[in-house]
């Protein structure tokens, strides 16, 4: 039986999904107070954590502003980077050898946002003489030129550009550990759980450990990763794949140092295709992780490495890389009962719009705000959970398969399977058909918490050069003038940011030297 | 722009050190570097404004002596037009820094970009290798200049944490001329100064910063002062 109050969370697992979850659940129930929950984390000594997440979402911004994370130390500590978008290589049409192609999905679309003039239509009529990308935002030049989105005298937390984080994830998790431990009172426990214990009714009641024997507790997070110990082991529930529609089931990683100390770092997320995946290239403060993301049905392992080090080039000798077999699919429920999960145990698509931890965030921001202190509400907060979820991941596995699906590429059997028709959802099947006459407007993005909004699709669609065919409908697009002075505006707000912002490793030697002003 | 090299007693043994009671440096510049321990000798003249230091984003605190960039209001060829002179000021082109934190050992550098510091006059600087009395005596000023800033920025990180610093645009009317907007200012928010917890205040008081508080409170009063002198 469960208690009639829930007061008592145990979160499994240590890895960026348990730590995350920790200090927003800590935060915003307010820990440690009087009459509030008391939050635990049981963390294996001997189970390492993935550690290889790295790019982040702006939302992250907010998350450690909100955790009371201070900025700069946080960068210094774990090797950060200020994150400004991701750039495509070579995802639109086959490459002649030597040829790069590629469009810029900037974070920030903050002085233009498509919601209120969508310059689309506008471009598509050949208003702008400049590609898509460039056109509409300021930031996929400032990425282009390798400038910071702020100055040393923007307060924390502020931008001029929108931002995101690359992080050293080991050193994140780490880090965060620090901070829920000593600054928002969570309770820390080393140990492996080897057994969970259920209720009568079928919810979890203890874990039990090595170390510290068992552990009673009124809710469980399962953050133990792909092992999913609590909501897949214990508790049974099944894992929906989706290999049908997204490939890249292997992943091999590298460390990759610079060539110098002052060498310039990148501020996006580089994402270049090649025969059977793609490579991910991102700039830490010391160093560059890199990685090739491919399918194992495609491609052997040791082609694959093959193509890694061909693009890392002389760098990459004597380095070693590190195979990661990635279960691509999420749990047919992510909350059963009294237990959540939360991370790779509630689902993964695959690295390409660093979407895994914006969903961590965003599900822990979700329990802490409906928390059922009460366990009256447990079954209604569960359903409305579920649903959710399962809605925001079938959306993000649509956009993902939109870089994809809509390529010219067809150099190999990759590319082929990956445009062909039983490979796309229905629900992209149908969006693409509609906007190959008439571009996405506001109204086709109308859920709450869409993870991706018009924008990002408008860069990717239009960055890939997509065909929207709206020679018959050019009477709706009549207001050219306008589209000229927006143009015009972006064009003079990148002249203006180009003159004051500093490059980025710049401001990060900065930033770790000074930290951030608060205000 | 300045160039600081540390003084050298073989290299800069002919040099010397002029002193320029106008302190013309300073003609072009609207604010002016403080230190917390001038701040009530300064109150009575100037508004005390905290601005951030544009290379490296850290808070300092400033008078103000100018209500537009270019303009100091208190420079006058027949003299400094306040009662009170900033001691970077007067220290000037010398300057106290401490190249290992853990040592604490201060080296005396000098502006090379300023005239005040020739071959040809002024007060010698070294005699036999040796620092002279007069350079001992400056280079004291200077250490003891470095040693404010260090209190100083112990305050300012107090007036942080107690979210007392707020940011504030002056919007200026000059006469016959168009309103405009002085901002990257900060001052202490009086409206969060009176809701402070006991706890608060007292760590205010302990940490000697009461004083310190109320001098920047009063020196608000100069704005107007300032801003009349603007007409003159
Ligand atoms: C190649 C690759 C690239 C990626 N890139 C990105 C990216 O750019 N952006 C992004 O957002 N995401 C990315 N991801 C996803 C991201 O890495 C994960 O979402 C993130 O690391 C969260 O992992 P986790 O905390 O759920 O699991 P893990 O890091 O695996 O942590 C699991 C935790 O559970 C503990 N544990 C396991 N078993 C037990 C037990 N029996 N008892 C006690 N404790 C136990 C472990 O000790 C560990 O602490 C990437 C993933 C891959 C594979």
């Amino acid at each position: 039986m469960l208690k009639s109050t829930l007061d008592e969370i145990v979160i499994v697992g240590g890895g960026t999904a348990g730590w995350l979850t920790a200090a927003i659940l800590a935060k915003k129930l307010n820990a440690g107070k009087p009459g509030s929950v008391q939050i635990t984390v049981i963390e294996s000594p001997d189970i390492a954590i993935l550690g290889v997440g790295e790019g982040t979402w702006p939302t992250m911004r907010t998350t450690l502003q909100t955790v009371g994370v201070d900025e700069g130390e946080f960068m210094r500590e774990c090797d950060a980077t200020f994150k400004q978008g991701a750039e495509f290589v070579n995802w639109q049409h086959t490459p002649v050898p030597g040829e790069k192609h590629s469009y810029f999905h900037p974070l920030s679309a903050v002085f233009h946002s498509s919601y209120d003039f969508n310059l689309a239509p506008y471009w598509l009529q050949g208003a702008s003489d400049l590609p898509y990308d460039l056109a509409v935002a300021s930031q996929s030049r400032i990425c282009q030129l390798g400038l910071a989105p702020k100055k040393i005298t923007t307060a924390a937390y502020s931008a001029l550009q929108n931002y995101a984080y690359h992080f050293n994830a080991l050193k994140f998790a780490a880090f965060m550990k620090k901070h829920c431990t000593e600054k928002l009172s969570v309770r820390f426990i080393s140990g492996n759980v080897q057994q969970v214990s259920l209720h009568p009714c079928g919810a979890i009641a203890s874990v039990s450990t090595d170390s510290a024997g068992e552990i009673k507790a009124d809710f469980f997070v399962d953050c133990t990763g792909s092992k999913a110990l609590l909501l897949g082991e214990a508790l049974g529930v099944p894992w929906h794949g989706i290999n049908d529609i997204i490939f890249n089931d292997t992943a091999l990683a590298m460390q990759v140092p610079y060539p110098a100390p002052d060498w310039p770092i990148a501020t996006h997320t580089i994402a270049t295709a090649h025969e059977a995946g793609w490579t991910w290239d991102i700039g830490l403060h010391n160093r560059r992780g890199v990685g090739y993301v491919y399918s194992s049905s495609h491609s052997t392992d040791e082609r694959a490495e093959q193509i890694l080090r061909q693009h890392i080039g002389v760098q990459s000798e004597g380095l070693e890389a590190r195979k990661i077999k990635l279960n691509l699919g999420y749990r047919q429920q992510f909350w059963r009962k009294n237990c959540v999960a939360i991370g790779m145990s509630a689902a993964f698509i695959e690295p390409l719009e660093a979407s895994a931890i914006f969903l961590i965030e965003a599900a822990a921001n979700m329990l802490a705000d409906q928390f059922p202190r009460s366990s009256a509400s447990l079954e209604f907060v569960e359903k409305k959970f579920n649903d959710t979820f399962k809605l925001r991941w079938d959306k993000s596995i649509d956009f993902i398969k939109l870089h994809y699906c809509i390529s010219q590429r067809r150099d190999t059997e990759y590319w082929v399977d990956n445009c062909t028709d039983s490979s796309i959802p229905q629900s992209l099947q149908q969006r693409l058909a509609h906007w190959r006459l008439h571009p996405p407007g506001k109204y086709d993005f109308d859920y709450a918490f869409e993870p991706f909004v018009l924008d990002s699709y408008l860069f990717v669609l239009y960055g890939m050069k997509f065909n929207t065919d709206i020679s018959h409908n050019l009477s709706s697009y009549s207001d050219i003038q306008s589209a000229h002075q927006l143009f015009a505006e972006i064009d003079r707000t990148t002249a203006i940011l180009q003159q004051q912002l500093p490059t980025h490793r710049e401001l990060l030697d900065k930033v770790y030297q000074y930290g951030m002003p608060k205000l | 722009m300045t160039q600081r090299i540390a003084l050298d007693s073989q290299q800069h043994q002919h040099y010397k050190l002029q002193e320029d009671k106008l302190f013309s440096h300073t003609k072009l510049a609207h604010i002016l570097p403080l230190e917390v321990n001038e701040f009530a000798a300064a109150a009575a003249y100037f508004p005390i404004v905290f601005v951030k230091d544009s290379n490296t984003g850290q808070f300092r605190a400033c008078v103000m002596t100018g209500i537009k960039p270019g303009q100091n209001l208190y420079w006058h060829q027949a003299g400094w037009q306040a009662g009170y002179t900033p001691q970077a000021l007067r220290n000037y082109p010398l300057l106290a820094v401490q190249p290992d934190t853990t040592s604490g050992d201060y080296v005396i550098v000098v502006d090379t970009q300023s005239s005040l510091f020739n071959p040809q006059s002024g007060h010698s600087l070294f005699a036999a290798g040796q620092a002279t009395e007069y350079l001992q005596q400056r280079a004291g000023a200077a250490i003891a200049q470095a040693k404010s800033v260090l209190l100083t920025q112990q305050f300012i990180q107090l007036l942080l944490e107690l979210e007392l610093l707020v940011a504030r645009t002056l919007t200026l009317t000059p006469q016959g001329a168009e309103a405009y907007d002085l901002t990257g200012l900060y001052l202490i928010d009086e409206q969060r100064l009176a809701e402070l917890t006991d706890q608060q205040w007292l760590s205010l008081r302990q940490n000697n910063s009461l004083l310190a508080v109320h001098a920047v409170l009063m020196s608000m009063n100069q704005v107007s002062a300032l801003i009349q002198r603007s007409v003159l």
